[in-house]
């Protein structure tokens, strides 16, 4: 993720769960792609009023429900743009899959 | 409120494109790209995603294989299969649904795909050429984000 996102010129800075202060470091950023693993953990103190929000997990609550890393509603009342889980990064997945696999196609022609 | 990035319109965009040039080969080579994806086990997540990468395949008309291995199976009955597919000229992308069970050692079976098939962009071949700026084939869930962007 950094080095496409350092690709597109992107300033990355690679956060991860043993990083201290996660939620000032993330208030920085213009961008946020959070895969922690852990569900609802980017919470709007983490979010900069106007970031982007990629929400990348992929959790199930105790109710049964599907959510991702970032708490959805109160980031969604901050960001400027965000991500749904389901129906946000997943579908992405798999188109890409078989894009990828589009380019390998054409690389025999 | 934040402007929702709708990912199932994006990429129902993205593979209707896919469609229009499958059926541009077909017409023009007689050829359309190829899929295999290797399931082993019962893992009742990976049989989701496995049975969605299906049938994404067959909507935009690529040939789709789908391999389910038992529980039991061998790292070198899964390399047998890998090989098969690095040297079967339909299939253009293998790929080896994760996480294998422990009597598999995953990264040899990763390593032995082909780096030109290996369409989850895994093989540290093609880690690399993405690590010096070289275009190849890029890991999906990160290239799917980057997407949101463009």
């Amino acid at each position: 993720m950094a080095t496409l996102l350092t690709k597109a010129n992107c300033t990355v800075t690679v956060c991860h769960s043993r990083t201290k202060n996660i939620a000032d470091v993330c208030k920085q950023a213009d961008i946020i792609v959070a895969a922690i693993g852990r569900a609802e953990y980017v919470t709007a103190d983490f979010v900069k009023e106007g970031a982007v929000v990629i929400d990348v997990g992929m959790n199930r609550k105790d109710d049964g429900k599907l959510c991702g890393d970032v708490a959805f509603d109160e980031v969604a009342a901050k960001a400027s743009h965000i991500t749904p889980v389901p129906g946000g990064v997943g579908p992405m997945t798999i188109a890409m899959l078989l894009a990828n696999t589009m380019k390998a196609f054409e690389s025999t022609l | 409120m934040a402007t929702l990035m709708d990912g199932k319109a994006l990429a129902a965009k993205v593979r209707a494109e896919l469609k229009t040039k499958v059926e541009d080969y077909k017409t023009k080579t007689g050829r359309v790209p190829g899929l295999a994806v290797v399931l082993v086990g019962e893992d009742a997540a990976s049989q989701v995603y496995v049975r969605m990468k299906n049938k994404a395949c067959e909507e935009a008309g690529y040939k789709s294989i789908v391999n389910r291995m038992p529980a039991t199976t061998t790292t070198e009955e899964l390399l047998s299969v890998v090989n098969e597919y690095n040297n079967d000229d339909t299939i253009n992308g293998i790929l080896v649904q994760l996480p294998l069970h422990d009597q598999i050692v995953e990264n040899e079976v990763l390593y032995a795909i082909d780096p030109k098939k290996d369409v989850d962009g895994f093989h540290p071949f093609n880690v690399g050429l993405m690590n010096i700026g070289d275009d190849t084939l890029f890991p999906c869930t990160p290239y799917g984000c980057t997407k949101f962007f463009e």
